[in-house]
């Protein structure tokens, strides 16, 4: 959490100052600003990882980050935006580690069901285009994914998601693009129907 | 604009770029098949992406993570309690320790240093710097002394 803290530091300020969003004025404690926020950071979780238990542990890690970094945290700024700059960087560690060891750990392995982990509300939600969407998204590299998601479906600026990933605005510019692209190439099929 | 329009592409959809630079994009892709094409199906995957659906959270799932976090609260104050418990202790400790510092070494045994150095001394005496001066001082005063009184003995 060493790289996501200095660039928490960057993306707040100017996440606090993004219209349209309610601050939170008062000072709350953690858990209810979670409580809060809970539901919306979760999606955001479940279109990065693309799958429930890959969304719910990214989730839980940005969560445990957030708590123990919750002392930064400035009331009358955004909690849900600081918990998605804390996400974006989570995420991002995530799948490094992931690519750094390939094989599953024994733990992982422990918790790890046999079947699918996918709950009777993520099948109907799994429609043919919706399926090769969200597949498409998980196949792109994860600073691509990152972009995609933050400014495509999130609906951010593109000074927010530079904020966020904490890279120039530049940066997210081609991320963003080349994402697309590679979207366009994979989702070829629907594109055409 | 000779060459495709590229990543301006993105941006132009997006409403991203300057009024010039939009109005040479838009001027190209009249012309381009294939930028308008690109600008066609980026717009689409935009759609696709707006529509990407995500199920709500599993009430197991919240239970346990405010298990965690719960958990996660209490590890760090007691993390916190230590700290504050430990630091003025070993502030405390570092202190006493330096009060206690004299008081922890050797006592010094006067007979014996005092034995050792004349020992000392007596080997080397050019080696101690207050012994060399003593001496020189006295020998410059003794040749001083001797020679004036040579001359004065003289006449």
């Amino acid at each position: 959490m060493d790289a996501a803290a200095g660039a928490i530091k960057t993306a707040v300020p100017l996440l606090s100052r993004a219209e349209g969003v309610e601050a939170e004025e008062t000072p709350a404690s953690f858990e209810t600003l979670l409580r809060r926020h809970g539901a919306a950071l979760y999606r955001s979780a479940y279109r990065l990882a693309g799958h429930e238990s890959d969304a719910e542990d990214l989730l839980q890690d940005t969560v445990i980050e957030g708590l123990r970094a919750f002392r930064s945290f400035r009331p009358g700024s955004h909690f849900d935006r600081w918990m998605r700059a804390i996400m974006s960087h989570t995420f991002i560690d995530r799948v490094r580690r992931k690519r750094r060891s390939p094989t599953t750990s024994l733990d992982a392995a422990e918790r790890l069901p046999a079947a699918p982990d996918i709950s009777p509300e993520e099948v109907l939600l799994r429609s043919e285009e919706q399926n090769a969407v969200r597949e498409a998204l998980v196949a792109l590299p994860p600073e691509f994914r990152l972009a995609v998601v933050l400014v495509d479906i999130e609906g951010l600026a593109y000074e927010e998601a530079a904020a966020l990933m904490h890279c120039p605005l530049g940066t997210v510019r081609s991320r963003l693009h080349r994402g697309r692209q590679l979207l366009r190439t994979r989702l070829n099929g629907v594109l055409r129907e | 604009m000779s060459a495709h329009a590229g990543e301006q592409l993105s941006e132009w959809i997006d409403g991203h770029l300057n009024p010039d630079a939009a109005a040479q994009v838009a001027a190209h892709v009249d012309v381009c098949d294939r930028c308008r094409q690109e600008v066609d199906d980026l717009r689409r995957v935009r759609t696709l992406l707006r529509r990407v659906e995500a199920p709500s959270l599993r009430p197991a799932f919240w239970a346990r993570l405010e298990a965690h976090v719960a958990k996660e609260r209490e590890r760090l104050a007691r993390r916190q309690i230590w700290r504050r418990a430990l630091l003025p202790a070993a502030v405390a400790a570092g202190a006493l320790g330096f009060a206690f510092l004299p008081a922890g070494k050797v006592p010094l045994n006067l007979d014996s240093y005092l034995h050792e150095h004349a020992q000392y001394r007596a080997l080397h005496p050019l080696t101690d710097s207050a012994v060399a001066t003593l001496v020189g001082t006295d020998a410059s005063l003794r040749v001083l002394r001797d020679s004036l009184g040579r001359h004065e003995a003289e006449p």
